[in-house]
Protein backbone atom coordinates (compact mmCIF):
# COMPACT_ATOMS: atom_id res chain seq x y z
CA UNK A 1 0.00 0.00 0.00
CA UNK A 2 1.49 3.31 -1.10
CA UNK A 3 1.14 6.24 1.24
CA UNK A 4 1.57 8.61 -1.63
CA UNK A 5 1.18 8.25 -5.38
CA UNK A 6 1.48 10.67 -8.27
CA UNK A 7 0.48 10.05 -11.85
CA UNK A 8 0.08 12.42 -14.75
CA UNK A 9 -2.05 12.32 -17.85
CA UNK A 10 -2.17 14.63 -20.81
CA UNK A 11 -5.52 16.12 -21.64
CA UNK A 12 -4.74 18.00 -24.82
CA UNK A 13 -1.60 19.81 -25.81
CA UNK A 14 0.15 21.36 -22.84
CA UNK A 15 -2.79 20.39 -20.60
CA UNK A 16 -2.04 17.94 -17.81
CA UNK A 17 -3.95 16.41 -14.97
CA UNK A 18 -1.64 15.34 -12.19
CA UNK A 19 -3.37 12.96 -9.80
CA UNK A 20 -2.16 12.89 -6.24
CA UNK A 21 -3.35 10.17 -3.87
CA UNK A 22 -2.60 9.87 -0.20
CA UNK A 23 -0.47 12.04 2.05
CA UNK A 24 1.45 14.96 0.59
CA UNK A 25 3.87 15.49 3.47
CA UNK A 26 7.53 16.38 3.98
CA UNK A 27 8.50 12.91 2.72
CA UNK A 28 6.53 13.17 -0.51
CA UNK A 29 6.79 16.86 -1.36
CA UNK A 30 10.08 16.76 -3.23
CA UNK A 31 8.94 13.81 -5.34
CA UNK A 32 5.78 15.68 -6.33
CA UNK A 33 7.72 18.75 -7.37
CA UNK A 34 10.00 16.64 -9.58
CA UNK A 35 6.93 15.24 -11.35
CA UNK A 36 5.06 18.53 -11.47
CA UNK A 37 7.70 21.03 -12.49
CA UNK A 38 8.35 19.81 -16.05
CA UNK A 39 4.64 19.87 -16.84
CA UNK A 40 4.23 23.59 -16.18
CA UNK A 41 4.86 24.96 -19.65
CA UNK A 42 4.22 28.41 -21.16
CA UNK A 43 0.57 28.88 -21.97
CA UNK A 44 -0.26 25.44 -20.64
CA UNK A 45 -2.61 24.19 -17.96
CA UNK A 46 -1.83 21.86 -15.09
CA UNK A 47 -4.61 20.59 -12.87
CA UNK A 48 -3.61 18.88 -9.66
CA UNK A 49 -6.34 16.38 -8.90
CA UNK A 50 -6.18 15.97 -5.14
CA UNK A 51 -9.61 14.36 -4.83
CA UNK A 52 -7.89 11.50 -3.04
CA UNK A 53 -5.27 13.57 -1.30
CA UNK A 54 -5.85 12.92 2.38
CA UNK A 55 -3.15 15.00 4.04
CA UNK A 56 -1.18 18.16 3.32
CA UNK A 57 1.46 19.78 5.48
CA UNK A 58 3.56 22.91 5.05
CA UNK A 59 6.06 21.05 2.85
CA UNK A 60 3.34 19.91 0.51
CA UNK A 61 1.80 23.35 0.57
CA UNK A 62 5.12 24.87 -0.40
CA UNK A 63 5.19 22.72 -3.53
CA UNK A 64 1.67 23.78 -4.45
CA UNK A 65 2.58 27.43 -4.00
CA UNK A 66 5.79 26.91 -5.97
CA UNK A 67 3.75 25.43 -8.80
CA UNK A 68 1.38 28.39 -8.76
CA UNK A 69 4.28 30.82 -8.79
CA UNK A 70 6.01 28.98 -11.63
CA UNK A 71 2.79 28.97 -13.61
CA UNK A 72 2.39 32.71 -13.20
CA UNK A 73 5.99 33.25 -14.28
CA UNK A 74 5.52 31.20 -17.43
CA UNK A 75 2.04 32.42 -18.36
CA UNK A 76 0.65 29.00 -17.54
CA UNK A 77 -2.27 28.03 -15.34
CA UNK A 78 -2.11 25.84 -12.26
CA UNK A 79 -5.34 24.76 -10.61
CA UNK A 80 -5.89 22.68 -7.52
CA UNK A 81 -8.79 20.32 -6.82
CA UNK A 82 -8.51 19.26 -3.19
CA UNK A 83 -11.83 18.80 -1.47
CA UNK A 84 -10.82 16.72 1.56
CA UNK A 85 -11.33 18.47 4.91
CA UNK A 86 -7.78 17.93 6.17
CA UNK A 87 -6.43 19.67 3.08
CA UNK A 88 -9.04 22.42 3.09
CA UNK A 89 -8.05 23.10 6.69
CA UNK A 90 -4.44 23.74 5.71
CA UNK A 91 -5.37 26.01 2.80
CA UNK A 92 -7.63 27.95 5.14
CA UNK A 93 -5.04 28.22 7.91
CA UNK A 94 -2.33 29.30 5.52
CA UNK A 95 -4.58 31.81 3.80
CA UNK A 96 -3.82 30.68 0.28
CA UNK A 97 -6.82 32.31 -1.36
CA UNK A 98 -5.41 34.64 -3.97
CA UNK A 99 -2.23 32.60 -4.28
CA UNK A 100 -3.70 29.26 -5.31
CA UNK A 101 -6.44 28.75 -7.86
CA UNK A 102 -8.80 26.07 -6.67
CA UNK A 103 -11.79 24.39 -8.26
CA UNK A 104 -14.41 22.02 -6.89
CA UNK A 105 -13.69 19.25 -9.37
CA UNK A 106 -11.48 18.29 -12.29
CA UNK A 107 -13.95 19.11 -15.10
CA UNK A 108 -14.31 22.65 -13.73
CA UNK A 109 -10.56 22.91 -13.41
CA UNK A 110 -10.09 21.88 -17.03
CA UNK A 111 -12.71 24.30 -18.30
CA UNK A 112 -11.46 27.57 -19.76
CA UNK B 1 6.56 -1.90 17.93
CA UNK B 2 6.27 -3.00 21.60
CA UNK B 3 3.90 -1.69 24.16
CA UNK B 4 4.35 -2.20 27.88
CA UNK B 5 2.47 -0.72 30.80
CA UNK B 6 4.58 0.64 33.59
CA UNK B 7 3.49 2.36 36.77
CA UNK B 8 5.62 5.41 35.96
CA UNK B 9 6.77 7.16 32.82
CA UNK B 10 10.39 7.09 31.74
CA UNK B 11 12.62 9.28 29.61
CA UNK B 12 13.29 7.69 26.20
CA UNK B 13 16.65 5.91 25.74
CA UNK B 14 19.19 8.16 24.09
CA UNK B 15 22.01 5.66 24.14
CA UNK B 16 21.38 4.15 20.71
CA UNK B 17 24.28 3.39 18.37
CA UNK B 18 24.36 5.25 15.06
CA UNK B 19 22.51 3.40 12.33
CA UNK B 20 20.60 1.22 14.78
CA UNK B 21 16.91 1.37 13.94
CA UNK B 22 15.26 3.10 16.86
CA UNK B 23 11.60 2.37 16.44
CA UNK B 24 9.96 1.77 19.76
CA UNK B 25 6.77 2.72 21.46
CA UNK B 26 6.40 2.49 25.19
CA UNK B 27 3.38 3.34 27.24
CA UNK B 28 2.92 4.02 30.89
CA UNK B 29 0.20 5.02 33.24
CA UNK B 30 0.51 7.28 36.22
CA UNK B 31 -2.43 8.41 38.33
CA UNK B 32 -4.86 7.05 35.72
CA UNK B 33 -3.46 9.26 32.95
CA UNK B 34 -1.11 7.96 30.28
CA UNK B 35 2.17 8.59 28.60
CA UNK B 36 3.23 7.17 25.27
CA UNK B 37 6.80 7.56 24.08
CA UNK B 38 7.81 7.02 20.48
CA UNK B 39 11.31 7.25 19.05
CA UNK B 40 11.75 7.34 15.31
CA UNK B 41 14.85 7.62 13.17
CA UNK B 42 15.22 11.27 12.15
CA UNK B 43 13.97 10.60 8.66
CA UNK B 44 11.07 12.24 6.82
CA UNK B 45 9.67 8.87 5.80
CA UNK B 46 9.12 7.99 9.45
CA UNK B 47 7.00 10.99 10.39
CA UNK B 48 3.91 9.08 9.28
CA UNK B 49 4.38 6.88 12.35
CA UNK B 50 4.13 9.89 14.64
CA UNK B 51 1.00 11.10 12.88
CA UNK B 52 -0.50 7.64 13.24
CA UNK B 53 0.23 7.40 16.96
CA UNK B 54 -1.13 10.91 17.49
CA UNK B 55 -4.32 10.01 15.66
CA UNK B 56 -4.92 6.89 17.72
CA UNK B 57 -4.22 8.69 20.98
CA UNK B 58 -6.58 11.44 19.90
CA UNK B 59 -9.33 8.95 19.18
CA UNK B 60 -8.86 7.41 22.62
CA UNK B 61 -9.11 10.88 24.19
CA UNK B 62 -12.35 11.50 22.36
CA UNK B 63 -11.13 14.31 20.13
CA UNK B 64 -13.49 15.45 17.38
CA UNK B 65 -12.66 14.80 13.74
CA UNK B 66 -11.52 18.39 13.37
CA UNK B 67 -9.33 18.15 16.48
CA UNK B 68 -7.80 14.90 15.21
CA UNK B 69 -7.01 16.54 11.90
CA UNK B 70 -5.32 19.42 13.69
CA UNK B 71 -3.37 17.15 16.03
CA UNK B 72 -2.01 15.01 13.20
CA UNK B 73 -0.87 18.09 11.36
CA UNK B 74 0.58 19.66 14.49
CA UNK B 75 2.82 16.70 15.34
CA UNK B 76 3.88 16.51 11.70
CA UNK B 77 4.90 20.17 11.71
CA UNK B 78 6.67 19.72 15.03
CA UNK B 79 8.80 16.97 13.50
CA UNK B 80 9.36 19.23 10.52
CA UNK B 81 10.98 21.87 12.74
CA UNK B 82 13.91 19.47 12.99
CA UNK B 83 13.79 17.51 9.76
CA UNK B 84 13.38 20.49 7.46
CA UNK B 85 16.15 22.50 9.04
CA UNK B 86 19.42 22.63 7.06
CA UNK B 87 21.13 22.83 10.45
CA UNK B 88 19.84 19.48 11.60
CA UNK B 89 22.37 16.64 11.80
CA UNK B 90 20.01 13.82 10.93
CA UNK B 91 22.02 10.69 10.33
CA UNK B 92 21.90 8.34 13.28
CA UNK B 93 19.72 10.69 15.25
CA UNK B 94 16.28 10.03 16.58
CA UNK B 95 13.28 12.20 17.16
CA UNK B 96 11.80 11.45 20.57
CA UNK B 97 8.10 12.07 20.75
CA UNK B 98 6.23 12.03 23.98
CA UNK B 99 2.46 12.11 24.30
CA UNK B 100 1.39 12.88 27.83
CA UNK B 101 -2.06 13.25 29.30
CA UNK B 102 -1.71 15.66 32.15
CA UNK B 103 -4.27 16.80 34.70
CA UNK B 104 -5.24 20.44 34.56
CA UNK B 105 -3.96 22.85 37.19
CA UNK B 106 -6.46 24.62 39.49
CA UNK B 107 -9.67 23.75 37.75
CA UNK B 108 -8.17 23.88 34.28
CA UNK B 109 -9.10 21.02 31.94
CA UNK B 110 -6.67 18.14 31.43
CA UNK B 111 -4.29 18.46 28.53
CA UNK B 112 -2.56 16.36 25.95
CA UNK B 113 1.02 17.55 25.94
CA UNK B 114 3.18 16.45 23.05
CA UNK B 115 6.91 17.04 22.94
CA UNK B 116 9.25 16.32 20.05
CA UNK B 117 12.92 16.40 20.98
CA UNK B 118 16.22 15.82 19.24
CA UNK B 119 19.87 16.76 19.63
CA UNK B 120 20.46 20.16 18.06
CA UNK B 121 23.36 22.49 17.45
CA UNK B 122 23.23 26.10 18.64
CA UNK B 123 21.83 27.43 15.36
CA UNK B 124 18.77 25.22 15.07
CA UNK B 125 15.44 26.63 16.03
CA UNK B 126 12.04 27.35 14.55
CA UNK B 127 11.74 30.13 12.00
CA UNK B 128 8.88 32.14 13.43
CA UNK B 129 8.05 33.51 9.97
CA UNK B 130 7.83 30.04 8.49
CA UNK B 131 4.36 29.01 7.42
CA UNK B 132 4.77 25.67 9.19
CA UNK B 133 5.48 27.31 12.55
CA UNK B 134 2.71 29.86 12.08
CA UNK B 135 0.19 27.13 11.28
CA UNK B 136 1.43 25.12 14.23
CA UNK B 137 0.61 28.01 16.56
CA UNK B 138 -2.94 28.05 15.26
CA UNK B 139 -3.41 24.30 15.69
CA UNK B 140 -2.67 23.99 19.40
CA UNK B 141 -3.41 25.88 22.60
CA UNK B 142 0.21 26.35 23.58
CA UNK B 143 3.35 26.13 21.51
CA UNK B 144 6.92 26.57 22.68
CA UNK B 145 10.51 25.85 21.72
CA UNK B 146 13.31 25.19 24.14
CA UNK B 147 16.94 24.31 23.51
CA UNK B 148 18.85 23.12 26.54
CA UNK B 149 22.05 21.11 26.87
CA UNK B 150 22.17 20.38 23.17
CA UNK B 151 18.60 19.11 22.98
CA UNK B 152 15.84 21.04 21.25
CA UNK B 153 12.22 20.46 22.17
CA UNK B 154 9.02 21.55 20.50
CA UNK B 155 6.20 21.41 23.01
CA UNK B 156 2.53 21.38 22.04
CA UNK B 157 -0.36 21.55 24.47
CA UNK B 158 -3.93 20.69 23.56
CA UNK B 159 -6.56 21.38 26.17
CA UNK B 160 -9.02 18.53 26.52
CA UNK B 161 -12.09 20.61 27.13
CA UNK B 162 -15.24 18.96 28.41
CA UNK B 163 -13.59 15.70 29.37
CA UNK B 164 -13.28 14.22 32.84
CA UNK B 165 -9.78 13.96 34.32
Amino acid sequence: MDRFAVSAGESGEGRFVVTVRGELDLAAAEHLWKELEPLITPGGLVVLDGTEMTFLDSSGLRVLLQAAKRATATAATFRLVAPQPAVQRVLELAGTEGFLETRADVPSALAA
Amino acid sequence: MEQETRPDSREPDRGKAAGEPARSVRGGTASGLSTVVLSIPADRDQVVLVRSVAAHIGVRLGLSVAELTDLRLAVDEACGVFLLSPDFGGVGETLDCRFEELPGRDGEPPTLTVTVSAPVGPTLGPDVDDIGWIMLGALVDELSWRAENGVGTVRLVKRLVGRGA
